[in-house]
């Protein structure tokens, strides 16, 4: 009963900071703090919802950060290439909306010049990290540039444009017709936007689909980069899938769009893609894509341990030889392990092997 | 075992019919008013019967891998979840109600009572028209009649109701039926068998 239901699996984001780390991204680490104005200027490229924020000694108005990417792509130095990758918080309001509250997030940038490759490394890490959490984990990508290219084309007015990739975000093809009839586009657009909505699978075999719905020369474009992308992941290509309902109601992506899932949890654990625009809005001369993943919401499902699990747990009771006790500790850390002593009563952690020391001795428990 | 959140009441019972008709019934669905989970192992399914209100929030928490729900009560909501299929039932209007011949100078702020804040602030705020929402829970075309709002926003189905308290349609906003929904991280799990189920739904809700 002290070992977590998760045993043997390693909290989750010392597992993927390995995986940075391994592939020589560089920790990067974000302000604490941001002027207001970095998200009041570009709320059309988060969610917009409300920032927290309060006033600094000297007067200006700060954010505790909503959103970790606008806030290192502020941050970074114009030129020059970097991978890096942050383990930070954001401060959000709660899915109700009543109350703003504290999302750990990890996650990855790639910055530097216009490189195809890029964005197959973000998606291969973005595949590696789903993967290493265990159990079964779902990667969903898309091109926001094939659907703007399909509909660009079109002169559809803004709201127009908005109902149509609303139906394609929700998976709603009943709700396409009604749209294009109300424009007259329906006889023009026949069943593509609803192909399109219901277009999934696997990067090889539904590439092929896309490109057949690809009327344009935006559209075939986009799906020659996600030919591009599924070549160069290989194998991964066939655990990627390709699904235009990822594409969210924010402004900053310009190319690849990801979700990651995990079995057990309600919403995507990983976001993120391409995001270009954002970085000529700030300034920047590179071009940027990335990806987070929300630890919170793993904490909330029992996928990281809310408390450390140790190697070694010995709990004592009342009366033992207290020396004993520092002793026993000592040993397991020169053995290697990490050892952790709670009284009887109050366990506040977990650990892999169960000690309990009395009056008599301190012995192992069996497994 | 796939979950299903169904509304408690009329629009619940109608969408049970649909999947016993498709062959996803369970055998004791109508056994005791108070039951609330009924299950078929041999179906694979299992539904939980919730307040209408409820059934995105289910849905969208995971708890329901599919459930079924108002157009009206999914905008509301504002549920970040898939709606898979339009299933044809339930079919009402949401509209704008007042007395007849209402007439408000412009650039007076209108008074509105409803139970669909959301909707209604969305609606207004496209039209650039100032409001003051007055949020109700029921029985909303009492308001103006008792000079608590000048108009309402509510679900319309024949309009018996608005008629007999002498208020009518002022305004269509936008048509309602009930509306397939699923989880969106569980779909990547069970999508075959979703969307099995919504195309059987579909054919039964068109017959």
């Amino acid at each position: 009963m002290y070992i977590t239901q998760n045993q043997g699996c390693a909290e989750a984001d010392t597992v993927i900071k390995s995986i940075f780390q391994s592939r020589g991204f560089k920790r990067f680490y974000p302000p604490r703090f941001d002027d207001y104005s970095l998200y009041s200027q570009n709320s059309s490229f988060f969610s917009g919802e409300s920032i927290a924020s309060f006033a600094s000694p000297d007067g200006r108005l700060l954010a505790l950060k909503p959103d970790i990417t606008l806030s290192v792509a502020n941050a970074i130095p114009d030129g020059g290439a970097l991978k890096l990758y942050y383990n930070d918080e954001v401060c959000r309001l709660s899915l109700d909306g009543g109350e703003f509250q504290s999302v750990r997030q990890i996650g990855m940038e790639i910055i530097g010049g216009p490189d195809p490759f890029a964005d197959a490394e973000l998606v291969d890490v973005a595949a590696e990290c789903l993967s290493e959490l265990g159990g079964g984990w779902a990667l969903d990508i898309c091109h926001i540039g094939f659907v703007h290219a399909l509909l660009g084309g079109l002169n559809l007015s803004d709201e127009v444009s908005r109902q149509v990739l609303a139906a394609l975000h929700t998976k709603s093809p009943h709700k396409i017709p009604p749209i294009l009839d109300n424009v007259g586009l329906q006889p023009h657009l026949g069943g593509l936007m609803e192909e399109l909505s219901l277009l999934s699978g696997n990067l090889p075999d539904a590439l092929p689909k896309a490109a057949a719905l690809a009327r344009c020369e935006g559209a075939k474009a986009a799906v020659r980069e996600l030919e591009y992308l599924s070549f160069a992941l290989g194998d991964t290509a066939r655990r990627v899938n390709l699904d235009f309902s990822v594409i969210g109601d924010v402004d900053y992506y310009n190319g690849i769009i990801l979700k990651g899932y995990v079995a057990g949890v309600p919403q995507a654990v990983l976001s993120g893609g391409r995001y270009d625009r954002l970085m000529e809005r700030l300034g920047k001369t590179q071009r940027a894509a990335g990806f987070a993943i929300s630890l919170s919401l793993l904490e909330e499902r029992g996928m990281i341990s809310g408390t450390s699990a140790v190697d070694a747990l010995c709990v004592y009771e009342a009366g033992c030889n207290p020396s004993s006790l520092l002793a026993w500790q000592q040993a397991m850390r020169h053995a290697g392990k990490s050892a952790a002593l709670c009284r009887q009563g109050e366990v506040w952690c977990q650990g892999r092997e169960l000690w309990r020391a009395d009056k008599n001795g301190i012995t192992k428990e069996a497994e | 075992m796939l979950t299903v959140a169904l509304p408690k009441g009329r629009l619940g019972d109608k969408a049970y019919d649909l999947f016993e008709k498709a062959g996803l019934g369970t055998p004791d669905f109508f056994d005791s008013g108070r039951k609330l989970i009924s299950k078929s192992d041999k179906a694979g399914i299992s539904f939980i019967l919730v307040k209408p209100w409820d059934v995105p929030i289910y849905v969208e928490r995971g708890v329901a891998d599919i459930g079924v729900a108002g157009r009206d009560t999914i905008l509301e909501s504002a549920a970040d979840v898939y709606e898979l299929a339009d299933l044809g039932i339930g079919r009402c209007r949401m509209a704008v109600a007042g007395p007849e011949g209402h007439y408000l100078p412009q650039g007076q702020t209108l008074r509105v009572a409803t139970k669909y804040t959301a909707i209604a602030k969305s609606y207004y705020s496209e039209k650039r028209r100032p409001v003051q929402l007055i949020k109700l829970n029921g029985s909303v075309e009492l308001a103006p009649l008792l000079g608590l709002s000048d108009l309402i926003v509510d679900i319309v189905e024949t309009g018996g109701t608005l008629r007999e308290n002498g208020l009518c349609i002022l305004e269509e906003i936008l048509p309602v039926s009930a509306r397939l929904i699923a989880n969106k991280a569980g779909f990547k799990f069970k999508e075959a068998q979703i969307m099995q189920i919504a195309q059987m739904l579909t054919r039964e809700a068109q017959k």
